[in-house]
């Protein structure tokens, strides 16, 4: 069995990169499996998806523990304590990372890992072929496909059968497919993800037993009332606004627009963005009216 | 000053909740509990209660204002029946999950369709597994002892889950028997005010309560601790029992025992019809027949060991439910055979439904069940779930049919 | 309800009055750019630390998620479709309690039911009407994102004509996705004549402020429905929420309101309508209606509509055009 595990963030479309696989697979006659894990978090924030394929019957269910292949739709989240894309990870996993940088520079982020690492900017591709950043899904869909051994033809099958499904316009649905073909061209040039040899599914943790807590611990009630910046939503970033204190005319309209209130007042009220929190909604680039803040592409 | 007196089913509820002074009731009406909430608005009226008295939309709202006024740390009565009970089901279990303390009684109504009115068990019994303690009651006075017992058992801290106390329509609830009133003085000794120290909402001590939970091992964690608490006040209700008895002269155990002795063929009942089941036992006995009875009363914890106990042993046990899981059987039948699983001496079980609707269960539907009992003891099986219905009772049915116009077979 | 000689219930005029302390943190699980959020937190801002949300299943289920909670104040989930008979335990035992001694006056609470369409206008209307009726002493904010959000995206009551959604979708019998008009809650509610009504929007948030401020001074029941743009479910970028906010109330899709034991005024009446494509157009859920080709009726309906309220509007206040 393969098992390929798709980290994003909510609206990065690696939910349709995993059907898309998914779909590929099965066009190719294998069983397969795919689902996404559904959190608390809406749009933006960190979540994964699955694909098993193998020969036989899949007797497995749920989230994905011991990756043969990750693919991570942007290298912000390569490090991330929520997403945790190298979860499971071995020697023997290949890592699939959506960045501008080269692996040199992404293996100095994660220097644990001792697997292989593969990287290339699919966004650009993505962009050039298609003008749309929802066709990010496309191009780590086509690559996992290849990565893991399927024929062009199969890989453009699955991913038809994803955009009958989408409400995209028949020029976007053939932008996708020659996105597809570079895409798949462009990953040949790696080799293909092998199965395991041994078939452990996960590590085996000792087991405990649950006993009686007093009703104050035992509900679930919260007591840290204004807790919740503990949770760093900044991690949903993608992009940062920065303000460009020359052109802030400390109109108070960004401090009152964003909705997170990740937008303080200094002591000369000037605008203060909270980046631990900020989710990067850019709403405040978007309503201030002297163009006070820019945007710039989060690294981290 | 106790003070005897007769009173219905119902009064005696409302007056368990007068007497454990009460700060809130939320209502809505349902026969055969509306005397219950009638008599508390009368006297929430004139000043003879200090609770506030609201009459809600809906048992679905009735029941998620109950909970969020015990959330907000007040002590809450509510009743409903029946329908009501399953108007209001999911809330159930978000008050048990919230781990606040109330209670609430269920007068046992028989579920529609058809729709009807007099009780039998599937109401309650749907509650099993909401998280709710369940305390079935026999008597009016017990009724109104048991109200007070809930309190005590709801708000320790080492149990904080609601309790539904459960009595018979019609039966119990439109009944008067004679009751003795405890002074309102030795109450509030029993039971003082209620203080919350994990639920409250209070400018002063802000929480948030019933957060969503993510994540199954929070949710196994959160879901088990019901299930222990639900344990722990086995031994808790055992030490308010005692400390009840000594108070009041009236001990209740976790099941009671009638006749049990040294009996041969005992019958399993609950709630009112269990009074039924000791005249016969009495009645038997005269004939030099060793029955006996187990009344199930506390049914949520499930004292699987009392019923064990009281059952091993046994040449026959007839476990008569008035209620009916369609498709499997009588349902305490089920958890009674689960109880005796594991013990050696386990006797031949008879599954016996019984009272549906109301139904009455006369004495010769008994004499047949002492007969079935003594066909298992003598090794012979007994073919389960095994509905009591006369023949009187079939022809009148038969009749009926016709009346309706269908196409009755001679 | 608080002292209305209290300067801190003065009406604001500009942006600079708004309270800078904030009693929703950052943190939260919702959706960058929602506008549902945007408009609470500034409500938030009038109703201060004293205070417990609440809520009924939805979106802002996930504002508390165990065990963090970005509320200064409390937080009470219910279920879906009974949050207001929630506020009536908690307000009823607060009262009670009080008066018995039990609670200090001073640690009494506002008590704000937070809740999305679909429970306000579909499952809650019962629970709902039942706490107006009986006048209870509290808030109702609902976040109007037309859909059941939490779910995906489907439609509820408050959907408007010629919206998609997962459960609308457009199709040979329904080219308009949505067919049903969206249920008037603000005529529903303003028939059991609460203590005070409003709309609100994040996009305004001097008259959002203001309605919460007046609304603080009264004692009963005090409505509000936050039009609340959802990038997520109507498809569109987050950074556009504020946009479409304005937009709505531009166009007169969304009317700026209030009424004060039944007495409506618009606190909002633009001089000139922009046209309801302006609205429209853009937003994902309405793509239909313009590509692949242009559903000429279906835009026509509503802009019709909104201009048949309007006329209406002039028509009973005798307002010029
Ligand atoms: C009784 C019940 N039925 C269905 C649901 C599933 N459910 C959870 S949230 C939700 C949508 C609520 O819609 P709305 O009130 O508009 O809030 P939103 O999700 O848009 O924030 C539904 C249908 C539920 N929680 N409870
Ligand atoms: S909106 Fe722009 S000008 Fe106004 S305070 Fe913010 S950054 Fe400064
Ligand atoms: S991008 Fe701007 S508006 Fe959005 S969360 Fe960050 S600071 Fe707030
Ligand atoms: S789905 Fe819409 S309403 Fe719900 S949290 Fe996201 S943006 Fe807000
Ligand atoms: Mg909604």
């Amino acid at each position: 069995m393969l098992r390929i595990r798709f980290h994003g963030r909510g609206g990065q479309g690696m939910k349709t990169a995993s059907r898309i696989l998914g779909s590929a697979a099965f066009r190719a006659g294998f069983c397969v499996q795919d689902s996404p894990v559904y959190g608390a978090e809406r749009r933006g924030a960190p979540m994964a998806a699955f694909t098993r394929i193998d020969r036989v019957q899949i007797r497995e269910r749920g989230a994905i523990v011991r990756p043969d292949l990750v693919v991570v739709a942007d290298d912000t989240l390569l490090t991330d304590p929520a997403a945790q894309p190298l979860a499971g990870c071995d020697a023997e996993s290949t890592v699939l990372v959506n960045s501008t940088r080269d692996e040199a520079a992404l293996r100095q982020e994660v220097p644990a890992y001792t697997g292989r690492l593969l990287t290339a900017d699919f966004t650009a591709v993505a962009l050039a072929t298609t003008h749309a950043l929802a066709s990010l899904s496309t191009a780590l869909g086509v690559a996992a496909a290849c990565l893991v051994g399927l024929s062009l033809a199969d890989s453009l099958a699955g991913l038809d059968d994803e955009l009958t499904e989408s409400h995209m316009s028949m020029a976007q649905k053939e932008a996708n497919r020659q996105l597809a073909q570079t895409v798949y061209a462009q990953a040949s040039s790696w080799a293909p993800v092998r199965e395991r040899e041994d078939s452990r599914i996960a590590e085996t943790a000792p087991l405990v037993e649950v006993t009686f807590d007093p009703p104050r611990l035992a509900g679930p009630s919260i007591y840290a009332v204004g807790n919740s910046p503990q949770r760093r939503t900044g991690n949903w970033r993608q992009f940062r606004p920065v303000l460009q204190v020359e052109r802030c005319t400390r109109c108070w309209i960004c401090f009152v627009r964003c909705p997170e209130a990740a937008i303080s007042l200094d002591a000369q009220e000037y605008p203060v963005v909270d980046y631990d929190e900020c989710k990067g909604c850019l709403l405040c680039v978007h309503e201030c009216p002297t163009h006070a803040f820019t945007v710039e592409k989060e690294v981290r | 000053m106790t003070q005897r007196t007769l009173l219905t089913g119902n009064a005696a509820a409302a007056w368990g909740a007068r007497l454990a002074d009460v700060d809130y009731i939320p209502a809505f009406p349902i026969t055969p509990q509306t005397e219950i909430i009638e008599l508390l608005a009368q006297w929430a009226t004139d000043g003879t209660i200090a609770g506030r008295f609201v009459t809600m939309d809906s048992e679905h709202s009735m029941l998620t204002a109950a909970g969020a006024a015990a959330a907000t740390g007040a002590r809450v009565f509510t009743a409903t029946s029946s329908q009501g009970l399953l108007y209001g089901f999911e809330v159930l279990y978000t008050i048990a999950g919230w781990r606040v303390p109330l209670v609430l009684v269920n007068v046992s109504r028989a579920l529609a369709s058809p729709i009807t009115l007099e009780a039998d068990h599937n109401d309650i019994l749907s509650a099993r597994d909401s998280g709710f303690l369940q305390i079935h009651t026999e008597t009016c006075q017990e009724i109104l002892d048991t109200v007070l017992m809930a309190y005590r058992l709801a708000e320790d801290q080492r149990v904080m889950l609601p309790v539904l106390v459960n009595l018979d329509g019609f039966t119990l609830s439109f009944t008067r028997e004679p009751v003795e009133l405890p002074a309102a003085a030795a109450v509030s000794e029993f039971l003082p005010p209620y203080q919350p120290h994990h639920a409250f909402i209070r400018g002063d001590r802000p929480m948030a309560q019933g957060a969503a939970v993510l994540g199954g091992a929070a949710y196994s964690y959160f879901r088990y601790q019901q299930h222990l608490a639900q344990e722990k006040a086995l031994a808790v209700y055992e030490e308010i029992a005692a400390e009840f008895a000594a108070r009041f002269g009236r001990y209740y155990g976790l099941v009671e025992p009638f006749q049990l002795d040294d009996a041969e063929y005992v019958l399993v009942m609950s709630n009112a019809f269990a009074t039924k089941g000791k005249a016969m036992v009495q009645h038997w006995r005269a004939r030099g027949v060793k029955a006996g009875l187990l009344r199930l009363r506390v049914f949520r914890p499930f004292p699987a060991a009392a019923i064990a106990a009281a059952l091993a042993g046994r040449k026959a046990v007839a476990v008569i439910d008035q209620n009916l899981a369609p498709g499997l059987g009588g349902i305490t039948y089920q958890e009674i055979a689960a109880a005796l699983y594991d013990r050696q001496e386990r006797p031949p079980l008879v599954s016996v439904i019984g009272g549906l609707g109301g139904k009455d269960i006369s004495q010769g539907e008994f004499e047949a069940v002492l007969v079935a009992l003594q066909q298992a003891a003598a090794g012979e099986r007994v073919p389960g779930p095994w509905l009591l219905y006369t023949k009187p009772e079939q022809e009148r049915m038969r009749t009926l049919l016709q009346i309706a116009g269908k196409e009755v077979q001679a | 309800m608080s002292d209305p000689t209290s300067p801190e219930l003065r009406a604001i005029k500009n942006l600079k009055q708004i309270a800078r302390e904030e009693f929703i943190l950052p943190g939260t699980a919702i959706c960058g750019g929602c506008g549902g959020l945007a408009a609470l937190r500034l409500a938030a801002k009038v109703l201060g630390p004293k205070t417990v949300f609440v809520n009924a299943a939805g979106c802002f289920t996930l504002l508390a998620t165990f065990p963090y909670t970005p509320f200064k104040g409390s937080w009470l989930y219910t279920t879906m479709a009974s949050a207001a008979a929630g506020a009536q335990g908690v307000r009823d035992a607060l009262d009670v309690l009080i008066a018995r001694g039990k609670v200090a006056a001073a640690d009494d609470v506002e008590v704000v039911v937070v809740a999305g369409d679909g429970s306000t206008y579909d499952m809650a209307l019962s629970a709902t009407s039942g706490a107006i009726f009986r006048g209870l002493d509290f808030w109702y904010f609902c976040y109007d994102n037309e859909s059941y959000g939490n779910t995906g995206m489907q439609m509820s009551s408050a959907t408007p004509y010629g919206a998609r959604t997962l459960t609308t979708p457009v199709g040979e019998h329904a080219r308009a996705g949505t067919e049903h008009g969206k249920k008037d809650l603000f005529e529903i509610w303003r028939a059991h004549r609460p203590a005070y009504l409003a709309t609100v929007s994040p996009r305004f948030p001097i008259d959002l402020t203001n309605k919460f401020l007046k609304a603080k001074q009264l004692r009963g029941p005090k409505l509000f429905i936050a039009h609340a743009p959802c990038p997520t479910g109507w498809l569109y970028d987050p950074e556009l929420t504020a946009d479409y906010a304005r937009l709505a109330v531009e166009t007169g899709i969304f009317a700026l309101k209030e009424a004060v034991d039944g007495v409506v005024t618009h606190t909002y009446v633009p001089r000139r309508h922009r046209p309801v494509e302006e609205y429209l157009r853009g937003q994902g859920r309405y793509r239909h209606l313009f590509e692949p080709v242009r559903n000429e009726e279906a835009i026509h309906k509503i802009q019709e509509q909104v201009d048949r309220y309007w006329a209406n509007v002039h028509e009973t206040t005798g307002a010029a055009r």
